[in-house]
């Protein structure tokens, strides 16, 4: 049974024409998200950097009419894009990874039993004396945005049949 | 973007290049085929007729026998944790009817005896399978090898995408515009909002939950993630595990062997397997491995 049938692309980005590239520098790419906003503030989370500055590193809110929630969306969408870009190796920024562990991955807030087992800080320092690391991969934190991106598919048990 | 139905469950299919009919209609085949191969529910496929002759050699199309061998490798590399035999632990707790049907009565959770180790047969030149005298379900194994199978028939055509089936699936490369794909890990307590979001260059993702199959035997809550080990449902302090991995198939087959290690274990479970996984526990805390962690691009706080 076919419930829709419509174009083949999901996602409206393809033509993009002012968005980041692959050959553009991440600060480049940054700027050029930036650029097509307006009136709607965006934060951002480098990739790799020190729990104390893994609050937002940049932020900016531009003036302007109320946001069309469809650009919205897309502008979340190439948000999302650069984000990816940030996270192919051209983090901008200098300061060093920290471990697994040592509270560079943001924890749910309420810090209740059972929550982020795999990434409570056992024994590494509070993160905003943690030494950085120069053995350990980079790994991303995840942000710490109040709503979630836009997702293209849910994984869970609703789906199923 | 095309959305069907099959093995009870909606299946998306979304092709990243924009004259890709032929490719989308090569993966529905595919999928089709897995699917009409492998329902239990239905007597006249050929999992059905295997299971009714379990204990002979019985010709095989080479795609049923694939998936039970996927099967197989997916009990010898969880050490048992993924069992396709549970389905008759399933059928002892009343679900031996499409779930929609199944209410428990006269159904048991009692205790069975330890299961010999699986050995099934092969005879690749004949096409031949020997199950070893149990009956297997090949379930979710099933819709994760169709999401490979349907990805692989696309990029025979050149076309690359992400097929989902019921919230489980696979992706054969980054979406239209180089980017990675965002998967949300849905609330296995009822939430609205995802608990996180995933992204996934390719590879396969699946979870294992409890929010939906669930259901009562003699005042005793059921559901259908059976522990091999005990014929008993398994996972003990856990709702839902997801795990990325290099196949829908053994995004599936993991998936379910975490879940099983139940919530004391399984960041050990994860540790030990280098799994990408996060999980949720009863009280709605969330957990991730290590591998997991540059997957994940938000996380509900």
């Amino acid at each position: 049974m076919t419930v829709d049938q419509p174009s083949t692309l999901e996602g409206t980005m393809t033509k993009r024409t002012s968005g980041p590239t692959k050959a553009m520098g991440p600060a480049l790419a940054v700027s050029a998200v930036v650029a097509g906003i307006s009136g709607m503030a965006i934060t951002w989370v480098a990739q790799g950097v020190a729990t104390s500055t893994a609050a937002p590193v940049a932020s900016s809110t531009i003036p302007g009419p109320a946001v069309d929630q469809s650009k919205a969306a897309q502008l979340k969408a190439q948000i999302r894009a650069a984000r990816a870009q940030l996270a192919a190796g051209t983090s901008p920024s200098t300061t060093q990874p920290l471990a697994p562990g040592s509270g560079a991955s943001p924890q749910p807030a309420s810090g209740t039993a059972g929550q982020a087992v795999a990434y409570a800080p056992t024994t590494s320092p509070p993160a905003s004396s943690a030494a950085p690391s120069t053995t350990t991969p980079v790994t991303a934190p995840p942000t710490t945005q109040p709503t979630p991106p836009p997702t293209t598919v849910v994984t869970g048990a609703s789906g199923a049949g | 973007m095309v959305t069907k139905i099959a093995m009870a469950s909606p299946v998306r299919i979304i092709a990243t290049a924009s004259a890709s009919t032929d490719a989308v209609a090569a993966a529905w085949a595919a999928i089709r085929s897995v699917e009409s191969s492998c329902n239990r529910f239905d007597p006249s496929s050929e999992l059905s007729l295997l299971n009714t002759h379990s204990r002979d050699a019985v010709a095989v199309s080479p795609l049923l026998r694939d998936l039970v061998g996927i099967a197989l490798a997916g009990y010898r590399s969880t050490n048992g944790r993924f069992d396709p035999r549970v389905l008759s632990d399933l059928e002892r707790m009343g679900y031996d009817r499409t779930f929609r049907a199944v209410d428990g009565l006269g159904a048991s959770m009692a205790d069975r005896p330890e299961r010999a180790d699986w050995t099934p047969e092969f005879d690749s030149k004949l096409s031949l399978v020997t199950l070893g005298g149990e009956r297997i379900d090949l379930g979710g194994v099933a819709k994760g090898a169709a999401a490979d199978r349907g990805l692989a028939a696309m990029a025979a055509m050149g076309v690359h995408g992400l097929i989902d089936i019921g919230g489980d699936g696979a992706a054969s490369g980054p979406d239209e515009i180089g980017a990675p794909w965002s998967v949300g890990v849905e609330d296995p307590l009822g939430g609205s909002e995802p608990v996180a979001v995933l992204r996934l260059e390719a590879g396969g993702y699946a979870t294992s939950s409890t929010r939906l199959r669930h259901w009562k035997v003699g005042g005793e809550q059921a559901h259908h993630l059976i522990d091999p080990r005990t014929g008993r449902p398994g996972g003990a302090g856990l709702r839902s595990v997801t795990v990325l991995s290099a196949s829908g198939a053994t995004a599936e087959v993991e998936a379910k062997g975490a879940f099983l290690s139940g919530a004391q274990t399984i960041a050990e479970y994860a540790a030990r397997r280098s799994l990408a996984c996060l999980w949720v526990n009863d009280d709605g805390g969330v957990g991730w491995s290590e591998p997991m962690a540059p997957s994940l691009i938000w996380i509900r706080s």
